[in-house]
């Protein structure tokens, strides 16, 4: 309601405009009744026909120009700005809130804290108390903001695609399930995700108590439960190792990438990042080897990576075992031969594995040997022995028996079930007509599924299907009906993470649509007592800790994140003969290409494959954005004739119009065949190749439509994740491929400075010097700081940002988390392919070293914030211009395109806005912006801000609580609260306590293209690697 | 005191081969007294259809964005700015003619001055639009001028944009009076010929009431030669103000203290070689061949030859300091000009700019018509390459990640082939209804003009008529 009150009726309490109308003559009040001035809104009474028409003409003439839809800018929407009629407790306008709640990702619970703006959820943050948090978050939790405001989410239930209500659903589901209660629920079942929500599992319990004869299966597309699965042979119990990096010294990685894609990824890349710092000598620094056939991020950070084939992955591990068992390990027995093992396998060095295993000795219980989610049970089983053999067990890893094992069995007793197996079971039972009615809780089988089940098409079979689901999927699309799930910022719900901890997830706004989260579904579909998903919750809560304290434990828990009741127990190696009957499934390596299908380090299994950010985010790894690619090594490239786009040369031979379309090569395997884009990747293994999942999807929106190649269709359910016997051929055609950085090789530049551990205890000050790396010498300016007139830099806060190398690991989620905080848009791949990708952070990835078998090397590239800033000098109109407290500040108003800014920039960081990117939001999608930063307009160039919007909110905290000084650690740009391993440290380099004025004075400290006098205010820790000097030696040689 | 050659006729080449002034008047008022001719008609609708084009796609551009082009981050400059240049650079030949060669008592110049100014005027024209247009906000340009507001924004005097503004308007500026002052003359010989009330009316005004009379010359001589003085120092300072747009910069193969005299040297060049191909055909299809004869084509062609291979040695030059400075980026930008992706602009400029001028040693090369025409044709193209190659270095500079790949769009081709409809546009209005040649200045350096003519007459046996 406005406070003014324009009704000219009403006695003036209102604001008067003018003598007149305090008057309130009567010719004023005529006057102020007519909107427009005489004449200009009337026709008139004697108006001829000819004078009518020429208004009518004319006005249809406007009409037709404002009703066009490039002109609707012509005239400003009409918009209403409404106070609150009751203030929500404890909110300010413009002061955002933060909500602490958890997000669970097929099973993986993590707690978040998420902010939100006057009831609007913006932005997702890590939940510092949550331990699988730790404050950071993935790519995948800063997206989600997206998704909730997506106009494309599934808004209404619908028939056969066809748009329909709730009642018309319940009307048909009622008798339904009316009638399978009456036979017990023969025939029905129910398939779900993963699930990690001890609430969600009492309704579930329940649901098979009304149904008792009904099934439920669970199926996630990505693995998790070979490791739970082999555990539960080694201990009997269900069980999943938790690693503690922060403990250990010696790491040998069997294809675990357990820094991007494990679960529990984020807590253990901040805690091996604390085992990465040389400064305590030579002991205290751990060491990471890693076997893999692709390349990970993982991989990245390792001392020693050893590329094998993936049929070769678990000889290593044998090969490993054998030399421990040699030196005297009490190894059990796996019941393969060891001995028979072939000593050399082609790519895997004698001497590799005897320095692996003699550094594995030297520290027992000190050690990790961890094995990645797509390896099978009998390698966990080998690999998890080992550690109990090493001592390991109780000090660097934990067989974790956490309520959460449970919550996916049938049996609480049984190890979880094993997801293809059990949907295996439900397709066979589909198309033998056994199944009357199909649930299906937000999981997508028709797609996410292997190419032999043909899922989908066997869905029509069951008499009645629903799928819920927050798009409507391919499987939304062969059910009967397919209706809306919430977001989970708009449910209520709970997670229990694998370290047994849980945390509540409460809603950050009402479901913008009427949709129903997965428990209030199922509690409707089975008669739950309570049908509220706060009810579902909160009840089961009660119940498990009734008492008159509950409700304040409750506020607590939702306060924290964290609920205190429940926890984990460890198991202990009790069977042996487990690991050997596992182990004896093991096959032979085999000499022929090899392909393996792992989950994109960005859409996973493609559940995110809506989401435009994280289709133009840069993988990792290969920088490539909006598609996948059969990833192969140069030496297979070569072999296939597909190599003519390695090493920087792309451009030969090709015309330009060729530029970035890349050859395309045919799969053939399991019988079925794909035509996909071959993509060389160095340091893959040789005769390997590796295709990303979550691509290719034909029923999931405008964004995730046709990018990429559907790996699942090339997927066997007898080994799913990697095939052998593959055809790769060359064909006829190209394909563009978006990709983000071309050239990998550092070109001998000093940008990247690394070496080993033993080089810098050799000489810390020397290590990452100018003197060491630059062979030219520094530029000096002609003038002093005081006679260019800039600010005194050495007074007041100055901000400054330290990058460590060391530990970043490459994974991307700040630059995600920039997106989100500044309001960054996507521009689609075209525009990609034409090199205006808008990220303001890069994450430069560079290999080093053989192509063949390379290292890589990241880093994360925005405005270093330059204090001779080459960008200020050459824009006309003063657009950039320093702040005194060091930033070098775009001011959007005054910028008028000229782009000179983004020449002059050393290390082109400025991005510019080369059409209009932000000016088709639904009314949706603009809740999502944060109010802090300007949207941009078309033809304004941004950059890398240092987030001064969370400077200046922390400016003005420090003002109200009576503070000149930001205290150190109040300001988090957000691409540094994101950061899992905690690699990016902010604040006042004038303050010399503070962490980053500690870091800039530390030697591995330098900056970027110092012989230009930059004097960038960000700066790098060099990168430190901590090979075997047994091993080193020999590479050397 | 030794007598100069030029005071003694006999001595001084023939620059114009007549000696009856009506004549020459005759010949170069001819063109703008004749009737339309088909032919010109057809050629300014194709033109001015390419200057309806390039209008069209500068409204597309204002209404879609600067998307349009090919222009991307690293290469936030394409080929709005090389053709800037380029024009620019093309535009410097009637300035130096009509300034320099002029302090230089160069008299050969008068043959073509009037038609190299005209062409300057354009050619500065067909730049301008570029940075006005090229700007991502198009609406808001008017914030490089230093223009009082309300909001206290002032440009930046640092920024060798804010100094190109200044120094394409001051160009664009002097060179306009320059060439209409040297109209007067002319357009009064026009106005006292014109055969209608209209014409005479409109040449009347344009003539500003020019009666030449001593007075008037006296006034026009010292003007000239105070318009000559003042854009004498603006040949050098356009181009070498254009060249710190690249030059002040960070940018390994931009930061070069070669460039201002380098793009000196390449725009006098280009500015010669567009002089010589539109005069050639001009000559021929109007029939000046009396006035600008094979002489002025080799003078023209000898000045290619120095410039062209200034230009040929700024190369060597650059490649020789990236080498020796030891500085890595540099290095490699040179290294990369040659060979890297865009290796064919480079040789195509070193083939069209150092080798094809170097033709013009031969005497006969510099006066065979068709050999000259083709290549200052070559020498048009290898200057545009020249810009190309400099404004594309921005692909990659001195992190390898940020490096990428510059493609011009289809829009990019047609709006630099629509500033040719605007030039010839304009170029063949001032044909048809300016005087191509300085009248008045072509009769003062026939030998006629001399004081001591008829003494020598009387010696001679030169039959000349009055």
């Amino acid at each position: 309601m406005s406070p003014l009150n324009l009704d000219p009726k009403q006695p003036k309490k209102s604001p008067w405009k003018s003598l007149e109308e305090l008057s309130g003559s009567p010719e004023f009040q005529d006057f102020a009744s007519h909107e427009f001035p005489e004449g200009a809104d009337t026709l008139g009474a004697d108006i001829s026909r000819r004078r009518f028409l020429q208004v009518m003409g004319a006005g249809m003439a406007f009409a037709g120009v404002t009703g066009l839809s490039g002109c609707k800018g012509i005239r400003r929407p009409e918009q209403n700005i409404l106070p609150y009629n009751k203030m929500p407790e404890s909110m300010v306008p413009g002061v955002p809130q933060f909500y602490a709640t958890t997000h669970v990702l097929a099973g993986e619970a993590v707690g978040l804290l998420v902010e939100a703006h006057e009831g609007r959820p913006t932005k997702v943050e890590g939940n510092p108390s949550h331990p699988a948090s730790r404050g950071g978050t993935s790519k995948q939790h800063q997206a989600t903001i997206l998704d909730l405001y997506n106009p494309e989410r599934a808004q209404i239930p619908t028939k056969g695609g066809a748009v329909s209500s709730w009642d018309a659903y319940w009307g048909e589901a009622n008798p339904v399930f009316e009638n399978l209660r009456q036979s017990g629920g023969e025939g029905l079942r129910f398939l779900s995700g993963a699930n990690a929500s001890p609430s969600f599992r009492a309704v579930r319990d329940h649901a098979m108590t009304v149904y008792p004869k009904a099934k439920w299966v669970t199926y996630e597309s990505i693995p998790r439960d070979n490791a739970a699965t082999a555990l539960h042979a080694i201990t009997g119990q269900a069980a999943e190792p938790l690693y503690h990096f922060d403990k250990a010294s010696r790491i040998l990685s069997i294809d675990c990438d357990f820094l991007e894609s494990e679960p529990f990824h984020l807590a253990y890349a901040r805690d091996f990042a604390s085992k990465r710092n040389p400064d305590g000598g030579a002991e205290s620094m751990s060491r990471l080897y890693v076997v893999e056939s692709g390349f990970t991020v993982t991989g990245g950070a390792a001392d020693h990576r050893l590329r094998v084939k993936p049929g070769s992955v678990a000889q290593v591990l044998l090969l490993v075992a054998r030399a421990l068992k040699a030196k005297g390990l009490n190894v059990p027995d796996f019941g393969t031969d060891l001995g028979a093992i072939p000593g050399n396998a082609e790519g895997i060095s004698a001497a590799w594995i005897q320095a692996l295993a003699d550094d594995l000795l030297k520290h027992r219980g000190t050690s990790v040997i961890a094995v990645g989610r797509y390896q099978p049970p009998a390698v966990h089983a080998i690999g998890q022995s080992l550690n109990a053999a090493l001592g390991n067990l109780g000090t660097t890893v934990d067989w974790k028996v956490s309520p959460l094992h449970a919550l996916n069995a049938s049996d609480l007793a049984a190890a979880p079930e094993n997801g293809l197996e059990s949907l295996r079971g439900l397709a066979a039972d589909l198309e033998a007509g056994r199944v009357t009615a199909l649930v299906v809780l937000d999981t997508n089988p028709a797609y996410a599924s292997t190419a032999d089940l043909a899922f989908g098409a066997k869905v029509p079979k069951a008499t009645f299907s629903v799928s819920l689901g927050g798009d409507l999927d391919e499987t939304g699309a062969v059910c009967t009906w397919h209706v809306p799930m919430s977001h989970f910022l708009e449910t209520w719900s709970d997670g229990v993470a694998l370290d047994g901890t849980t945390s509540i997830a409460q809603p950050l706004i009402a479901p913008l649509y009427d949709t129903l989260d997965a428990g209030e579904f199922l509690a409707k579909l089975s008669g739950y007592s309570v049908t509220t998903g706060h009810e579902i919750v909160k009840t089961y809560w009660a119940s498990r800790n009734s008492g008159l304290a509950f409700e304040k434990s409750w506020r607590q828990w939702l306060h924290d994140g964290i609920v205190t009741v429940g926890g984990a127990s460890n198991a202990s190696f009790s069977n042996a003969a487990g690991v050997a009957a596992l182990a004896r499934t093991l096959s032979a390596p085999t000499q022929d290409i090899e392909l393996i299908f792992r989950g994109d380090a960005r859409i996973l299994d493609g559940r995110f494959a809506n989401n435009a950010w994280l289709q133009e985010l840069p993988d990792p790894v290969t920088k490539l954005t909006w598609d996948n690619a059969l990833l192969i090594g140069p030496v297979l490239a070569k072999k296939l004739g597909v190599s003519e786009m390695l090493l920087n040369k792309d451009s030969t031979g090709t015309t330009l119009a060729d530029y970035r379309k890349r050859p395309m090569v045919r799969v053939t395997v399991n019988g079925h065949s794909l035509e996909v884009a071959a993509w060389v990747m160095p340091g893959m293994a040789d005769e390997t190749a590796l295709l990303h999942l979550g691509f290719g999807r034909v029923q999931v929106g405008k964004v995730g439509d046709e990018a990429g190649f559907n790996a699942y269709t090339l997927m066997s359910s007898a080994s799913p994740f990697h095939a052998t016997g593959v055809k790769i051929e060359k064909i006829d055609r190209l394909y563009s491929l978006a990709c983000t950085q071309d050239h990998w090789s550092l070109m001998g530049r000093p940008i990247v400075r690394t070496g080993d551990l033993e080089e810098y205890l050799h000489d810390p000050k020397e290590y990452a010097s100018e003197e060491r790396w630059n062979e030219h010498p520094n530029e000096q300016s002609l003038w002093s700081d005081k006679a260019r007139g800039t600010y005194d830099f050495t007074q007041g806060m100055q901000w400054g940002m330290v990058i460590d190398l060391n530990s970043c690991t490459g994974c991307n989620a700040c630059l995600i988390a920039c997106q989100a905080e500044n309001n960054i848009p996507t521009v689609g791949k075209e525009q990609v392919l034409r090199g205006r990708e808008m990220h303001w952070l890069r994450l430069d990835r560079y290999f080093t070293g053989n192509v063949e078998d390379p290292q890589l090397e990241f880093q994360p590239m925005g405005c270093q914030q330059c204090e001779n800033a080459p960008c200020e000098e050459v824009c006309p109109v003063g657009a950039t211009v320093h702040s005194h407290e060091g930033l070098n500040d775009m001011v959007y108003n005054r910028c008028i395109g000229t782009r000179y800014c983004s020449n002059n920039c050393p290390f082109k960081v400025r991005r510019f806005n080369f059409f209009n990117y932000n000016n088709k939001y639904t009314e949706t999608e603009q809740m999502r912006m944060n109010p802090d930063v300007t949207v941009r307009f078309r033809g304004v160039m941004e950059k890398c801000t240092y987030c001064v919007q969370r400077v200046q909110r922390a400016r003005i905290e420090a003002k109200n609580a009576g503070r000149e000084i930001i205290a150190d650690g109040a300001i988090t740009p957000a691409c540094g609260q994101s950061c899992p391993s905690n690699s990016i440290v902010f604040g006042n380099i004038n303050d010399p306590a503070s962490r980053v004025a500690k870091l800039k004075s530390h030697p591995r400290n330098y900056g970027l293209l110092k012989e230009l006098n930059l004097k960038p205010r960000t700066s790098y820790l060099a990168r430190v690697r901590n090979p075997n000097p047994a091993l080193a030696a020999q590479e050397k040689a | 005191m030794i007598p100069h050659r030029d005071d003694d006729p006999t001595k001084r080449p023939v620059l114009v081969e007549s000696s009856d002034f009506h004549e020459v008047t005759e010949i170069i008022a001819a063109p703008t007294e004749t009737k339309l001719n088909t032919t010109w008609i057809l050629l300014l609708m194709l033109s001015g259809s390419f200057l309806c084009l390039m209008v069209g796609l500068f409204g597309y551009l204002f209404w879609e964005g600067t998307g349009i082009w090919g222009v991307n981050v690293p290469v936030a400059w394409g080929f709005a700015i090389v053709n800037f240049i380029w024009w620019i650079g093309i535009g410097h030949a009637g300035t130096l003619i009509s300034a320099i060669l002029f302090l230089f008592r160069q008299k050969w110049r008068t043959g073509i001055n009037r038609f190299s100014e005209a062409m300057t005027i354009f050619a500065v024209m067909c730049a301008g639009v570029f940075p006005a247009f090229h700007v991502g906000r198009i609406w808001v340009v008017y914030y490089i001028f230093p223009l009082p507001n309300q909001m206290a924004a002032w440009p930046n005097t640092r920024s060798p944009l804010f100094w190109d503004v200044f120094a394409i308007s001051t160009y664009f500026t002097v060179s306009l009076l320059f060439w209409y002052m040297g109209l007067i003359p002319d357009l009064a010989t026009l106005r006292d010929r014109a055969n209608t009330k209209v014409r005479k009316f409109v040449l009347s005004v344009f003539a500003l009431g020019w009666r030449g009379a001593a007075r008037h010359w006296q006034n026009y001589e010292r003007a000239y030669l105070i318009l000559a003085a003042i854009s004498t120092p603006l040949v050098l300072s356009v181009h070498s103000i254009v060249s710190f747009d690249f030059a002040t910069s960070k940018i390994p193969g931009w930061h070069t203290t070669i460039f201002p005299p380098y793009f000196v040297a390449g725009a006098v060049f280009s500015g010669f070689a567009l002089v010589s191909t539109l005069l050639i055909v001009a000559r021929e299809v109007f029939g000046f061949k009396k006035v600008v004869r094979l002489h002025h084509i080799e003078n023209m062609n000898k000045f290619m030859l120095l410039t062209g291979t200034l230009v040929g040695y700024a190369y060597a030059m650059e490649i020789f300091v990236a080498w020796y400075s030891g500085n890595i980026y540099e290095r490699y930008a040179f290294w990369n000009r040659a060979l890297g992706e865009y290796w064919w602009s480079y040789w195509a400029m070193i083939t069209c700019n150092v080798i094809s001028p170097q033709f013009f040693w031969f005497r006969w090369v510099r006066r065979n018509l068709i050999f000259t025409f083709i290549l200052t044709i070559f020498i048009n193209i290898g200057m545009w390459f020249e810009r190309f190659v400099i404004v594309i270095t921005l692909h990659a500079d001195f992190l390898p990640s940020s490096w990428g790949y510059y493609r011009p769009t289809w829009v990019d081709w047609w709006t630099y082939i629509g500033t040719f409809g605007m030039f010839f546009s304009f170029f063949l209005l001032f044909l048809k209804f300016l005087p191509q040649l300085a009248i008045a200045e072509v009769k003062g350096v026939m030998p006629e003009a001399s004081p001591h003519f008829h003494s020598h007459d009387s010696s001679n046996s030169s039959n000349s008529r009055h």
